[in-house]
């Protein structure tokens, strides 16, 4: 809209595309604001009058006006209007922004930053944009009190597998060409933003669901980011893609909770495996101590029976009688032993169990050692 | 001449008028074809860059500006049946330009019913295009060569019919209607469940092997060591075995037989040998 971008922020808001005749008629010709209606106001036309006076006589060219009494001069009036005119060609550019300016709606220049000027309206008309500063789209997703709050519509996307994937990305751009960005595409931010999550599912739906949500991130915004480039290239948007950021790309709400539920699997297996080697552990050492300590016992056994045996070469039947004593005192000693006649032919009956009864019973609180 | 006020702004507002109905503006990103009592008389800025101030004879002739950039055109919900009968829900997106200004003005007239007819011409070649893909192309395998056909099948249909160029078709959602939908989260569900036990079962399993293999190690272990016992016993013992068992036994006597067990001993035996001799 040439005719009424002289504010300078032209970029600011979209630009509706209407055509220069929706807001054009009313001033098309940039006609002097506020011409000053005569006779309008007591107090105006006084104050006219007395200017007049004053003019008519050093201004020659005083143009006589009504009854010849009140004089004005028009050439100092034009003059300043038409200095008024020229400066509203007078215009700023920040550092990080450019100026397209059209003469007669046709292209005649880009400018950087400064102070510049160009033939004031409706002759030329600018529009500055802000082309370094970084542009971002936020897809998927909004961000509200530093919240995500999901926008199912256009975060769920449908992989190659027939699964479905929840992606939050954001993208980063700035402006390459200016020319193309403000003359070639109507509404660029919004394509831009349309691209982008058209690419991102063609992407995710040539790729398979566990890739995308472990290993395959970096890939998927890179190959974003390059089928993004491409596509506003054939736009000629003049947009640079700087970068395509994956927030997020997780199972969807619906399912998380099966998703977790295998990593819960896999540290529920782990401790598993953990238990069962502590108890291997455990098991092998008691072992090995089991093979060490019974060799061990026999070994010694064997050395006790050795020198026993030495013993008894020397002198076998003093040392068998012996042993035999010695053990069957110490049997006999701890033990209930009845001793029973079997050549008195009678076999006696016996309360076997009342005389175990009455020995076992002091036998049993002395025992234990 | 100028005899009041009135007049004179009367006259500049009649200049003003005329003027504003002769002269005018074609930007650089719009086109204009010029009617002369509604007959064609020329295009400005459409084919041949030349933007710019232009004039022309007020009252009679009259100007339809149309946009020349790249404009975005969406297709909502589309309901698409795949070659394997599978319903997906499509929104595409269409850029296109027109072209032909002229034959844009005698189909369309505006570019609201333009963009209409468009989107007719649209939704029918990508039922045309999809209709005869399967969904897994749609939604995978061939996804941007089935946009490039739909692309060029309207630039066929639409773009000779409209005066249009179409820039790009874009396949933006190709999505399972809601209740596909539901199906889908639950056989979701059933894989991360079947891959969740699969795990926790391989865990069991190898818990199982590592206990079994210690039990295996262990029941090496202990046989080597009563292995190496009995070499020991056989090699002390073996040296005389008749009193080897005579010593053995005294010993197991004396720790296989608690104390307080009962134990009936005829008095012939070895131990009351001399108790006898004394008595009898």
């Amino acid at each position: 809209m040439p005719w009424n971008d002289q504010s300078g922020g032209g970029d600011r808001g979209p630009d509706k595309g209407s055509g220069p005749w929706g807001s054009g008629p009313r001033r098309p010709w940039g006609a002097p604001p506020r011409q000053p209606p005569p006779n309008q106001s007591p107090d105006l036309e006084e104050i006219l009058r007395r200017f007049g006076e004053r003019m008519r006589g050093s201004g020659g060219g005083g143009f006589k006006f009504g009854d010849g009494k009140r004089g004005f001069s028009w050439p100092l009036i034009a003059g300043a209007l038409f200095g008024g005119w020229l400066l509203l060609g007078v215009y700023m550019v920040d550092e990080g922004e450019n100026a397209v300016i059209t003469t007669f709606g046709n292209y005649s220049r880009t400018t950087g930053p400064g102070l510049h000027w160009h033939a004031p309206p409706p002759i030329e008309a600018r529009r500055v944009v802000n082309v370094t500063g970084q542009r971002t789209r936020e897809i998927g997703f909004t961000e509200q009190n530093n919240r995500i709050v999901d926008n199912p519509e256009e975060s769920l996307m449908i992989t190659g597998d027939r699964n479905i994937v929840e992606i939050h990305f954001r993208i980063y751009y700035n402006i390459a060409d200016v020319r193309g960005f403000v003359f070639n595409v109507r509404d660029p931010e919004q394509a831009v933003r349309g691209v982008a999550e058209s690419a991102m599912r063609e992407v995710i739906g040539r790729r398979q669901l566990e890739p995308i949500i472990t290993t395959d991130r970096a890939a998927v915004e890179l190959e974003v980011e390059e089928l993004l480039q491409q596509v506003l290239d054939e736009y000629e948007v003049g947009v640079r893609v700087l970068q395509v950021e994956l927030l997020s790309a997780a199972a969807p709400p619906a399912v998380i909770e099966a998703f977790n539920d295998v990593v819960n699997a896999g540290q529920d297996a782990e401790a598993a495996r953990n238990n069962a080697q502590r108890e291997a552990a455990r098991i092998t050492n008691e072992a090995q101590a089991y093979r060490e300590r019974v060799v061990r016992e026999a070994t010694g056994e064997a050395e006790r029976f050795n020198a026993v045996y030495d013993e008894y070469r020397a002198s076998p039947r003093v040392t068998r009688d012996r042993l035999y004593l010695e053990t069957m005192e110490r049997v006999f000693n701890n033990a209930d032993t009845i001793i029973l006649d079997q050549r008195g032919g009678a076999v006696p009956y016996l309360p076997l169990d009342g005389m175990i009864r009455r020995n076992a019973a002091p036998r049993a609180q002395a025992g234990g050692g | 001449m100028f005899r009041s006020p009135v007049m004179i702004v009367g006259v500049v507002l009649a200049a003003l008028f005329v003027l504003s109905q002769t002269i005018f503006v074609v930007r650089q990103d719009r086109q204009a074809i010029v009617l002369r009592l509604g007959e064609f008389t020329s295009t400005i800025n459409a084919s041949v860059d030349a933007p710019g101030l232009y004039a022309k004879i007020p009252f009679l002739d009259t100007v339809v500006i149309y946009d020349k950039r790249n404009l975005g055109l969406t297709l909502e919900g589309q309901p698409i049946v795949a070659s394997d009968q599978e319903r997906l829900i499509v929104d595409a997106s269409v850029r296109w330009r027109i072209v032909d200004p002229l034959k844009f003005y005698q189909s369309a007239q505006t570019e609201d019913g333009g963009a209409q007819r468009l989107a007719t011409f649209a939704e029918s070649a990508m039922r045309r295009a999809l209709g005869a893909a399967t969904s897994n192309d749609i939604i995978s395998g061939r996804r941007a060569a089935l946009m490039q056909a739909i692309e060029t099948d309207l630039n066929r249909s639409a773009a000779t019919e409209l005066g249009v160029q179409v820039v790009d078709v874009r396949i933006r959602h190709a999505d399972l209607p809601q209740e596909t939908q539901e199906r889908v989260y639950e056989r979701m569900r059933s894989e991360r469940q079947q891959v969740a036990e699969t795990i926790r079962a391989e865990g069991a399993r190898d818990a199982t092997i590592i206990r079994a293999t210690a039990q295996e190690e262990s029941e090496r272990l202990r046989g080597q060591g009563e292995g190496e016992r009995a070499r020991i016993f056989a090699g002390a013992y073996g040296r005389d075995p008749e009193f080897a068992a005579f010593y053995r036994s005294m010993r197991a006597y004396e720790t296989a037989l608690d104390a307080g067990t009962p134990i009936v001993v005829p008095p012939d035996s070895d131990f009351f040998r001399y108790m006898q001799r004394r008595g009898g």
